[in-house]
């Protein structure tokens, strides 16, 4: 059986091979690719009851170990950055070159909105501080939702070209510290993740990976004996994003 | 995995139906699920077991949008090749103009139409994909070639007739 040659390959109208070109030039955000990455992180991780991401999806029993336990999350973090030097610059230059092409000023958020972690979310330092020197605090420990986090100092105005690199720095610096958190928690060491998340809240108020941080969270709180401080966040986590990639995971954590 | 087809996926989600707007979920889900059931993975047909993966989620996501009648968000921000903001704005119209044509299609052929036209897989690894003979391919590739012609003609002809005006 012949295989027909491809509209675009062959004779078609001008609409039609506009709309083919359209289907075919399509690309993923690098914001996509790093957050992937992470959420790839946190499978990998001991994070929560294994396998609730895909089940829930497939409705089917999960029998796999993730990419990151095959691969190793830090290899992929660091496959991640050596793509992007081998192109000349970390992934940023990819930020830097599609916000280039765009409209949009280079700052404008690739990611919808709406996934965003809001302030509400996450704990004040103080006292999260409070919850992760402590073993087993009384359930109060946990910051109030209404309460907003404290703020850095504004970062100086920056320039449109420093701006996209500035941006990939950060997301850079946000992987690493949720890896950071994740590689603690999963040597058995909850208080130190849970002190590493705190410092990602300071270093990243309104950091781009705060949904996989919060799950790491909650993980950690559980398993450094705050049951019910975990339990809260997670409920409040899934009143807040019940259709994100993790909820899954959070639900099986809460059914459990 | 993720370096080598994560654009792939992530076209394959988009022309598969998933609204712009959750693209970057789907991605996700897709490699998440992926992850997950790494084992069942034979070596050397990664790509495989990820679009099978990816057409599940993209109908799923279909699926939830539908109960949710929702509007596709055509507006969602999205990334294209393009230098000048001309160019820019025609892609995106073109992306709208060929969202509106492959929503019409029938489920079946759309997926054919896609993998072969776009993806360039070719009848027999489509047929091993979808888990159907590659006659059944060839015929679907066939009637979805005739209707994305027929619906783009008819844009055409609708768009002469608002220029002539």
């Amino acid at each position: 059986m012949n295989e027909p040659r491809r509209l675009l390959d062959g004779e078609c109208s001008a609409l039609e091979r506009a709309l083919l070109d359209a289907g075919v030039s399509y690309r993923s955000s690098p914001e996509v690719h790093t957050k992937t990455l992470a959420a790839l992180g946190l499978a990998g991780s001991a994070a929560l009851t294994a396998g609730a991401a895909g089940a829930a999806l497939t409705g089917q029993p999960v029998l796999g170990s993730s990419v990151a336990a095959k691969l190793g999350w830090t290899k992929l973090l660091a496959t991640f950055a050596m793509v992007g030097a081998v192109a000349g610059l970390p992934a940023g230059y990819f930020v830097w070159e599609a916000s280039q092409e765009r409209p949009e000023p280079p700052a404008a958020p690739v990611a919808p909105p709406a996934e965003r972690p809001t302030p509400g979310l996450h704990a004040t330092p103080a006292a999260e501080e409070t919850a992760s020197v402590s073993p087993a605090p009384p359930s109060g420990v946990e910051a109030e939702p209404s309460k907003p986090p404290a703020r850095t100092a504004r970062a100086p105005e920056r320039s449109p070209a420093e701006q996209p690199a500035a941006n990939a720095a950060a997301l850079s610096a946000e992987l690493l510290a949720l890896d950071a958190a994740r590689k603690a928690l999963a040597a058995g060491n909850a208080t130190q993740a849970l002190t590493l998340l705190e410092g990602y809240d300071r270093a990243h108020p309104d950091g781009r990976l705060g949904i996989e941080a919060e799950v790491l969270r909650i993980d950690a709180l559980a398993k450094s004996g705050q049951e019910g401080a975990a339990r809260r966040r997670a409920e409040r986590f899934l009143r807040r994003y019940p259709n994100s990639v993790l909820a899954s995971r959070v639900r099986r954590f809460l059914d459990e | 995995m993720v370096n080598s087809y994560i654009d792939f996926i992530a076209r394959v989600l988009r022309n598969a139906g998933t609204p712009p707007a959750e693209i970057d979920d789907a991605v996700q889900r897709t490699f998440i699920t992926v992850a997950r059931r790494l084992d069942d993975v034979r070596p050397g047909a990664e790509k495989a077991f990820l679009l099978q993966i990816a057409l599940h989620v993209a109908a799923h996501a279909r699926r939830t949008a539908a109960r949710r009648r929702e509007v596709p968000a055509s507006e969602a921000v999205e990334m294209v090749e393009s230098a000048t903001p001309e160019q820019l704005t025609n892609q995106k119209r073109a992306r709208q103009m060929l969202d509106r044509v492959l929503d019409q299609m029938d489920t079946d052929l759309r997926t054919v139409f896609v993998l072969y036209e776009f993806e360039e897989l070719n009848m027999a690894e489509i047929a091993s994909v979808l888990g159907i003979p590659r006659g059944t391919v060839a015929s679907r590739l066939r009637r979805a070639r005739a209707d994305f012609r027929e619906r783009v003609a008819a844009f055409d002809r609708v768009a002469t007739a608002e220029v002539g005006r």
